[in-house]
């Protein structure tokens, strides 16, 4: 099916109930943009519909509103998991396949273009000269995959290959891998972005060409498992990747899953206390997207000293960080004021701070506490999980 | 509207309003020209979100005195096309305005505005309230309880309670002219507990699609939950019998909930392993085929029909939940004598009312119906003529009936779902709902919730006096003709 077929496919299915805005059960908004702009071309329903308006030649992608609406989206599927209509979830189908036919149409955001060159020209999205991806390791002594074997690559992504502030997550996984005793190796400056995030801008040529280059490599590399930090890089190299029939001859795993196994191999203890209260916040891409939710709260448990208390909306029903769908780029307002709700929310827990398990939400939530002077600290779950070995 | 006078309008809105909360952008305006029915487009000139009552006052203001037409809305998930702004002009998109003004547990009522939603109340009953309930209908979680009760909706203790619109104890509401009027025993003390004694003026503002003003404020009676239920759903062959039992046990006192459901078969292309032997256990519940579907449209092979019938028991101990569930058996065994029926198991059965049920079921994106209420008595005689229309017009038979207030009156809902992207499919659609209306009709049934042309066809079948009445209404509270125009008492059309 090409891009405008799943456009026409599904838009046309949608029956404008509603369902998509709330939380099913718990009754709380779901949708960020909507909730944040009320009209209904910010939610789900309103998208859909412009869907079908562009078939109808009554809307045109070249209207700046139109992108507008489209690219508010964070893509990070509440709806789709609370419809109760397209059950196998195509909205954010159809607003990945809008945003594709406006990109074949010339119709992009200026913050996304510049996405998409430093892409084109550093392998990243955050503008960083790419000589210097692997410099978060530099003096750890760790195997470089394209030169040595190793049986696990580390994946640190992106944001904490460059941003100096969340480089402590990737120190301390290899922290943890070490300790329990992992055959690591990373590919250093070598290692380019996934793609995913131009592919949610609807930029999928390069995203196709980082897709087929990383697994190529992964390949060469002759490595058993990849271990992410990155949420946002599992979901799309389990699921966008397997889209494009790559043959990958290893598995993928979140940090959070591979320090299970390893908890339950006994290969990684947690013998130091670490009283602290916290919440988690479960990252769409990690959640929704790839259907994890156990092994996080099951490795905080085992942390001696931690006390887990929930937010109301959690698991599938969890609010979005705000940064993904390239709304973190484009409508940065936006995504902050999401971050904030639900940093109000984890604050309302009582916790003493927010752990979730993905960079992009972690550095999403940290601007919003800086911009709006909340106090809630923010971590990453290994970095919790490293004060305790 | 032209461009000069457009432009004055929005920056009149935008400094009652604010500029964020003022759209006229196309994308905006196309999300507000349509809804799930088959009904025809028709785009505003604005979408206008105020948040607050001083607020509805000004854009009112200024739509009289421009003579815009106004049309309130709320969530626009109605089945009817109500919101459709068949005139163009301002959409008034009240789901800003979404406080709980009073929660008054002793007396049982609750007060609240527009945006406040069936998914709020249940949120309410979940964390403090869990004694209490209210008669939510199979609605999404967005209803606007407001919306739900002036149109005459209705949930799922109608049996019970009527209508919404029976248990409204007084509204706030801002006319069309500007001013604040208050309703019921709220409009001479500082109670919002009842509606009678007074005269009754409420009525002016029940049914009539938002066509004499908006409502900012209702008090709502709430009902104490059972803590004892138990659910029965059988299927029977036959539209007298089913009828008739509905009927009776409606008129018995028993039950608490009593539903009658067409038991077709849930899509017209499903693969035949899908609807072998979970047929009818997939009736009630989301359909989920595994190749979507592209028509509605079934040529009904000849055959007998099954009717569902959901029959929920409630009580305060369990010993009277046994008593009613004999009595019920009695009842079931007197009217269907030796006629053969299944039963589903309760945990096959429909969503419990506790459920807000998500709309799923509709994979084809369209859903429309001719609702109506009238004489129980008729509805076997009114479904045998009715029927063989969706025949005509090759659509799933598809009916819903449900007693009101102790049989006193029922529901009886014609629905059909259909594929918004087959042209041919959704005329056929329009066309078997304007012949399915007029059988309605002439068996004594009334539309509620009705789209414009039904609005049309019940004013030109209607008492000339009464006609002539619903015109001077309509007149003296909107002299102007700006609220909802081309709906009830609107002479014009």
């Amino acid at each position: 099916m090409d891009v405008p077929d799943v456009v026409r496919e599904w838009s046309v299915r949608c029956a404008q109930c509603g369902d998509c805005k709330v939380s099913a059960s718990l009754f709380l908004p779901a949708c960020p943009s909507g909730h944040r702009f009320r009209f209904n071309s910010y939610y789900a329903t309103g998208r859909m519909l412009i869907g079908k308006g562009i078939q109808e030649g009554a809307l045109a992608l070249e209207d700046e509103d139109v992108l507008e609406r489209l690219y508010t989206c964070t893509a990070c599927r509440a709806c789709d998991e609370n419809c109760g209509n397209l059950i196998k979830g195509h909205i954010v189908d159809v607003i990945d396949g809008l945003r594709q036919m406006a990109v074949s149409a010339g119709c992009t955001l200026p913050a996304h273009d510049i996405m998409v060159q430093s892409l084109k020209k550093n392998d990243n999205v955050l503008e960083r000269p790419k000589e210097e991806r692997g410099d978060w390791a530099r003096g750890l002594d760790l195997k470089v995959i394209t030169t040595e074997k190793a049986d696990v690559a580390y994946r640190a992504g992106c944001l904490l290959s460059f941003d100096p502030e969340m480089r402590g997550t990737a120190l301390d996984s290899l922290k943890l891998l070490r300790a329990a005793g992992v055959d690591v190796g990373i590919e250093g400056r070598d290692e380019a972005c996934c793609g995913g995030r131009a592919y949610e801008i609807g930029q999928v040529g390069e995203f196709t060409k980082y897709a087929e280059n990383n697994v190529e490599a992964y390949n060469n590399a002759g490595v058993s498992t990849v271990v992410l930090s990155c949420a946002d890089g599992l979901s799309h190299f389990r699921s966008l990747y397997t889209q494009l029939n790559l043959k990958m001859n290893f598995q993928v795993l979140h940090m959070v899953e591979y320090l299970e196994m390893l908890l339950a191999e006994g290969k990684l203890k947690f013998n130091r206390e670490v009283p602290l209260k916290v919440t988690y916040h479960d990252p769409c891409h990690l959640g929704r997207r790839a259907g994890v939710y156990d092994a996080p709260r099951n490795i905080l448990h085992r942390i001696p000293g931690i006390e887990l208390v929930e937010m109301e909306r959690r698991r599938e029903h969890a609010w979005c960080c705000g940064a993904g769908g390239g709304v973190k780029q484009a409508y940065p307002a936006l995504s902050l004021w999401t971050a904030r709700e639900r940093i109000k929310e984890a604050m309302a827990t009582g916790a003493a701070a927010l752990v979730t398990s993905c960079p992009w939400c972690e550095r999403n939530f940290r601007d919003a506490a800086a911009e709006y002077g909340e106090g809630l600290p923010v971590y990453d779950i290994a970095e919790i999980a490293a004060m305790a070995i | 509207m032209e461009a000069e006078v457009k432009r004055k309008i929005r920056d009149e809105l935008v400094s009652i309003v604010g500029g964020e909360h003022v759209t006229d952008s196309r994308p905006d305006l196309y999300s507000y020209s349509r809804d799930m029915t088959e009904h025809e487009p028709a785009w505003p000139d604005f979408v206008v979100m105020p948040g607050s009552v001083a607020e509805v006052q000004g854009v009112l203001r200024l739509a009289n005195r421009e003579k815009v037409p106004i049309v309130p809305y709320t969530f626009g998930d109605n089945v009817g096309g109500l919101t459709i702004p068949i005139k163009g002009g301002i959409i008034l998109d009240l789901r800003r305005m979404d406080r709980l003004i009073e929660f008054n547990e002793e007396n049982m009522y609750i007060v609240v505005e527009p945006g406040f939603s069936f998914g709020d109340l249940r949120r309410l009953f979940n964390e403090k309230y869990p004694h209490l309930w209210y008669s939510f209908a199979g609605a999404p979680a967005t209803t606007s309880l407001i919306s739900n009760a002036i149109l005459n909706g209705f949930g799922r203790m109608t049996n019970v309670v009527g209508t919404n619109a029976d248990n409204i104890n007084g509204l706030e509401v801002v006319l069309p002219t500007g001013e604040i009027v208050k309703l019921g025993s709220c409009s001479v003390t500082d109670s919002w507990c009842n509606r009678p004694p007074l005269p009754d003026l409420i009525g002016l503002f029940l049914g009539w699609q938002g066509a004499t003003g908006v409502v900012t404020k209702i008090s709502l009676q709430l009902w104490p939950q059972y803590p004892f239920k138990q659910t029965r759903t059988l299927i029977i062959t036959g539209i007298r019998p089913v009828c008739t039992l509905a009927r009776k046990l409606g008129q018995t006192r028993i039950c608490e909930i009593i539903e009658c459901w067409s038991f077709e078969r849930a899509l017209p292309d499903a693969p035949a392993a899908a609807v072998s032997k979970s047929e009818d256990e997939r009736q009630l519940r989301v359909y989920e085929p595994s190749e979507p579907a592209r028509s509605a449209t079934v040529d009904r092979p000849p055959g007998p029909d099954k009717m569902g019938l959901v029959i929920k028991v409630a009580a305060d101990s369990e010993d009277e939940l046994k008593a009613k569930l004999a009595l019920l058996e009695v009842q079931i065994k007197q009217e269907l004598k030796d006629l053969p029926y299944d039963e589903l198991p309760e945990s096959l059965g429909p969503p419990e009312e506790e459920d807000l049920p998500a709309i799923g079921g509709v994979p084809l994106g369209g859903l429309t119906w001719v609702g109506t209420m009238g004489p129980t008595s008729r509805w076997a005689e009114a479904l045998e003529k009715i029927y063989p229309i969706y025949d005509k017009y090759r659509l799933r038979r598809a009916a819903i009936m449900v007693p009101f207030r102790g049989g006193h009156y029922g529901m009886l809902r014609l629905v059909a779902q259909f594929y918004k992207g087959d042209p041919d499919e959704v005329e056929r659609v329009g066309k078997c709902m304007r012949e399915i209306l007029n059988v309605a009709l002439d068996h004594g049934f009334v539309p509620y919730k009705a789209p414009h042309w039904a609005v049309a066809e019940i004013m030109r079948r209607g008492d000339p006096a009464w006609v002539e009445l619903l015109a001077r209404v309509k007149k003296l509270l909107d002299p102007n003709n700006i609220m909802n125009p081309g709906r009830y008492g609107d002479i014009r059309g």
